[in-house]
């Protein structure tokens, strides 16, 4: 049980999300939420477009992106995991970056799904 | 009577967060996401205080402190940004070499109550310097 709630943790922490609804007030937080969620989305879905070979610079800057929103939301795995696609961008194989993509889809989905439980 | 403040951001969700904390801490705030938007709108208009993310897509941030560095704006420019400390603290000595008005530098992802505490207190020093300078004709 314990280990299941530090999983959760790790993947999102929840209070992150209620200083800014405490800052912005609920409905405003609800409207960037869903910002942040079509973003991310949009983002993952173009990084699975892009190969590493040809794509690096522009890789390292969906990345930094997403690392700042996924941060912002509390998004803890998802903004860990491109922090380190951000930094290794530039020496990447192919198989490591798809393999990193899958990591950070996996991310989301669980963090998204946690934030859909309450 | 409110204060303006030029956001400029690339991301909508940053835009969006930062535009919101801004309204209240009294500012009124206008966006660009991008160097040119920026330029364009710094050309046109003036303002109470700028926010400015460094990763602008493919472009810097650090081309802006140079615009403003040849428009000699005094202008309170806050760095909001995702990039690392070093790149924050190179920043803020280009800012300084430049001889802007470069405040603190706020990273992302953005601590909310940090960013607004600069910006009201920007805000407040804003109106008592316009409730100082009387009103010609």
């Amino acid at each position: 049980m314990q280990s299941a709630l530090a999983d959760a943790a790790s993947m999102l922490d929840r209070e992150v999300f209620r200083e800014l609804v405490r800052e912005i007030g609920e409905q405003a937080a609800s409207e960037v939420h869903a910002v942040f969620a079509a973003e991310t989305e949009s983002r993952l879905k173009l990084l699975r477009e892009l190969s590493i070979e040809q794509g690096r610079t522009k890789i390292g800057r969906e990345a930094h992106s997403l690392k700042s929103s996924a941060g912002t939301f509390g998004y803890r795995a998802l903004a860990g995991l491109a922090l380190r696609l951000e930094r290794e961008a530039a020496r990447l194989a192919e198989g490591e970056y798809r393999a990193l993509l899958d990591q950070m889809d996996a991310a989301y989905s669980s963090a998204a799904a946690l934030e859909l439980q309450g | 009577m409110h204060s303006e403040l030029l956001v400029i951001e690339d991301t909508s969700l940053h835009l969006s967060i930062v535009s919101k904390i801004a309204s209240q801490a009294g500012f009124t705030t206008t966006g660009a996401n991008s160097v040119g938007e920026a330029a364009r709108l710094l050309r046109e208009r003036s303002f109470d205080c700028i926010t400015l993310d460094l990763s602008l897509g493919e472009e810097s941030g650090v081309d802006i402190l140079r615009l403003l560095a040849e428009m000699k704006c005094r202008t309170p420019i806050i760095v909001v940004s995702g990039s690392g400390d070093e790149a924050r603290e190179e920043t803020l000595k280009i800012g300084n070499f430049l001889d802007l008005n470069l405040c603190p530098p706020i990273p992302k992802p953005i601590n909310l109550a940090v960013l607004r505490n600069a910006l009201a207190e920007i805000a407040n020093d804003t109106q008592r310097q316009k409730l100082a300078t009387p009103v010609s004709g």
